[in-house]
Parts: structure tokens; sequence; C-alpha cells
């Protein structure tokens, strides 16, 4: 038998829980995301730069630079360049990847699809 | 004072049951050539995947010098497991597309260095020459042992990172984590979010740089895998050369399909089927895509995208200039 003790505890736990998940971060706008070897190097909120101002990032010898509208890899020792040739990214789920230098700059934000195939 | 600590025990319990299926955690690592990327709900397996997919590399990738694969290149023979299940899967599919998809294909493979800071294309007629030199008609299996006659040699990019997914969602699925995993664009989808959605899986615009995505699709406990012919692609003298080989010519494949994206229940068929229907065309791909139970998105250069019957409910255009249609 439950007895009103047992009820408020239940209802207790599970009002921390909603309130722990309401909590968690969400909804403030993209982020451009440089990682190097799967540790995150960066965190930019892109709304947090203004209009007409680029900031300038190197991670490992790769350049990234980011405005509020998005980032992109400028510069990379790589032979390849084909994380130079990805050009700016700007929508949530897209990655710019160098590989042989291990960075990368990742839109997260709301709407980003859970995997990119391609 | 025991009900007390007892009460505050299970509180604490609910909180993080709670809290932990629906908490998203995303970590990556390197490997297979590739970045990996593992989304994952109700807990974290990054360690032993990551140890099982670089215990994979080292089994399959030809470009490491003491893999398993690099050793039956160097002498022709070797009794592996993991090789002889892939070369049985990939001769199989080899006789099914008249040997046009193949993994013993080094000999066309190893002329072309996409990575280079100035890649040139070999001469067409040294192309030829090596792609005359190949095939699976030289791969022997009997059991676990792998025999390659006539100096063949293996590649097995055609379907690694498919693979890779598979290891990825087989330990997922025993730690009873929901999740995505993408190994370069081969992704393993295992179950569905906490909310019992789908996940969603965008599907690279093949006409657009960057990784910006044309369409979704909705998938839950499957894998996907794309190949497209603007993936790895160097320009020499004014031509414009992709990485996906013809292993008749030795050079790249001429077809108006620019990606092909297969869905199937596993990673290997998945990654090896998408290369498979891009070199045996649309029609030869549809009825090849029949024989695996498989699912496919084909974009043709000219911006007409087929999309098969079975992923009409999943698949979603986000962007503008496709003109779609539906395969039966």
């Amino acid at each position: 038998m439950l007895r009103k003790r047992d009820v408020l505890l239940i209802v207790c736990a599970l009002a921390l829980s909603a309130l722990l998940l309401a909590l968690l971060p969400k909804g403030e706008g993209a982020y451009a995301v440089i990682e190097y070897d799967g540790a995150v190097a960066e965190r930019i909120l892109l709304a947090g730069i203004g209009e007409g101002e680029t900031k300038t990032y190197t991670v490992n010898g790769v350049t990234i630079e980011a405005d509020r509208h998005g980032a992109e890899i400028v510069k990379s020792p790589c032979p390849s360049q084909t994380c130079v040739k990805t050009g700016k990214i700007s929508k949530p789920g897209q990655c710019a990847v160098c590989l042989p230098r291990r960075v990368s700059v990742t839109i997260s934000g709301e709407g980003a699809p859970d995997g990119i195939t391609g | 004072m025991k009900k007390i600590a007892s009460s505050a025990l299970a509180v604490l319990l609910c909180v993080l049951l709670c809290g932990c299926a629906g908490i998203q955690s995303k970590t990556s690592f390197y490997a297979m050539g590739s970045m990996v990327t593992l989304t994952s709900y109700g807990g974290n397996a990054q360690s032993e995947i990551e140890s099982a997919v670089v215990g994979l590399e080292n089994v399959i990738s030809c470009r490491i010098g003491d893999s398993a694969a690099a050793k039956l290149n160097d002498s022709g023979s070797a009794e592996n497991e993991t090789l002889a299940e892939i070369m049985r899967f990939s001769k199989t599919l080899s006789e099914r597309t008249g040997g046009k998809y193949d993994t013993a294909i080094y000999g066309i493979t190893s002329l072309w260095d996409f990575d280079a800071e100035n890649p040139v294309p070999p001469s067409e007629s040294e192309a030829l020459a090596a792609a005359k030199g190949c095939g699976y008609g030289n791969v022997n299996v009997e059991g676990d042992r792998v025999t390659l006659l006539n100096g063949v040699k293996i590649d097995l990019g055609s379907l690694g990172k498919g693979l890779a997914c598979d290891k990825a969602a087989e330990i997922m699925k025993e730690k009873g984590i929901s999740g995505v995993a993408a190994v370069g664009g081969s992704i393993g989808v295992c179950g569905k979010k906490p909310d019992g959605s789908d996940f969603v899986i965008g599907i690279r615009n093949p006409f657009a740089s960057g990784s910006e995505y044309f369409a979704t699709l909705s998938l839950h406990d499957c894998f996907v895998s794309t190949s497209g012919s603007y993936e790895k692609t160097f320009e020499y003298e004014n031509v414009i050369y992709h990485h996906i080989l013809d292993t008749s010519t030795g050079y790249p494949v001429d077809t108006d399909i620019v990606s092909v994206t297969v869905v199937c229940e596993s990673g290997m068929a998945s990654d090896a089927l998408s290369t498979a229907v891009f070199c045996v065309g649309y029609e030869n791909g549809l009825s090849l895509l029949k024989q695996y139970g498989a699912e496919a998105v084909i974009v043709f250069s000219d911006n007409h995208v087929v999309v098969t019957k079975g992923l009409e409910e999943r698949f979603k255009s986000v962007s503008d200039g496709f003109e779609v249609s539906y395969a039966s």
C-alpha cells in the first residue's frame, strides 16, 4: 500500500526530474564548436559576435574564422586542402574537418540532424 | 534516519534515471581515415567503440603496414575470420554486379592519390593495364583462409566504414544505448530517441560545398551509407576526376549519377551497395538493391532524385531545386 508520504516522495522526485531537464541548456542560438582530436577547443556563440566582426582561432596549425553568420577553415598546412575547400558552414549540423590535423568545426544548435551521410 | 536515507536515495535515483535517459552525449575520435562521431542517449560507450573500430582498422586497412589485410596483400594468403567474412560477402556482390563492384582492386586504387598536394591521374594505358590485372576471380575463400592469386591485392575502402558502423552499433545495443554512430559518411542508427521519435539523418547535397544537406531520412535501427562523385576529387588539366573507379578501365566511373545513399540492415552492405549501385547504374542498381532488401536515394546530375518506395514515408526534401520521384 502506498502511504501519503510515498506518494509525496514520488511527486517530488518527478518534479525534480522535470526541473532538471528544463534547466538543461537549449535554444540559445547556434554555436561554432572547434574540436581538436575529439576534445572541445573553442565553443563560440555566433550571435555573440558583432555584425561585421570576424574572430580568428588557430588550433593545431589550422586557422578558423568565425563571424555571426558561420565559421570557416581558412588555412591549413594539410596537403589536400579539403578542409579549406569545404568553405563556410552556417547551418546546424554542418561540419568542416581537417583529417590530417584532427581539427573539426561543427555548427551546433536546434534543428541539426542527428547525423549527415555523404 | 534509515527511512530518510532511503527516501533521499530513491529521489536521487529517480532524478538520475530520468535525466540520463534524455541527456545526449556527443563524442568524437579519429579512425578509419575519418572522424567518428557518436551521439548517444542512455550512456556512453566511446572507449569500447573506439577500441573496436581501431582494432578493425588494424585488420582491414591495407594502408597500415602490419594490418592483416596488408599482410594478406604481401603474402597472398592469410587465415583471418574477419577478412574471410568480408571477402565472402564482397565476392558475392562482385558476382552479382558482373565485377563492376570489386574489392580486389588495389592495383587500380594505388595508382590514384586523391589526398596528394598536386594529384596527377595515371595514364589511361597504365590504368587499363592495372585494371586487367585485378579482379575477384583471383580471390579464393575457404573457411577462414583467404588466398589471392596472380599477384592480385585487395582494398576494402568501399566497405570498411560501414563495417565499423556495424561494430559500433553492436556495442551500443549490448549496452542498451540508443543513438547514432557516424564513421565519416557511413552511419549506424541504434534504436530511437528517448521521446520515441526516429533519428534524423541528413543527406549531403552533392552540388553544394561543405556538409550542406538537401534532404533528411527519419530512421531507426538501420545503417546508411552514401557514395558520391563529389566526395574526393581533383582537377587536372581542366578535367575533374572522382574517386569511384571503373574496374574495367581503372578510371573514374562515367555516369549521370552523382550520389547514392543506401539504407539497409547491415553497415557493411549499405557501404558496399552505395558504391555498387553507383558503378552499375540506375536500372541494374534497383535490381541489386532488391536482392539485399535495401532502399536508396539516388541523385542524378540533372538534380533529379529517385527515392525507393520503402523510404517514401521517411524521406523529406529540405532544399529547393531537386525534382523528387519514387521508384517501386
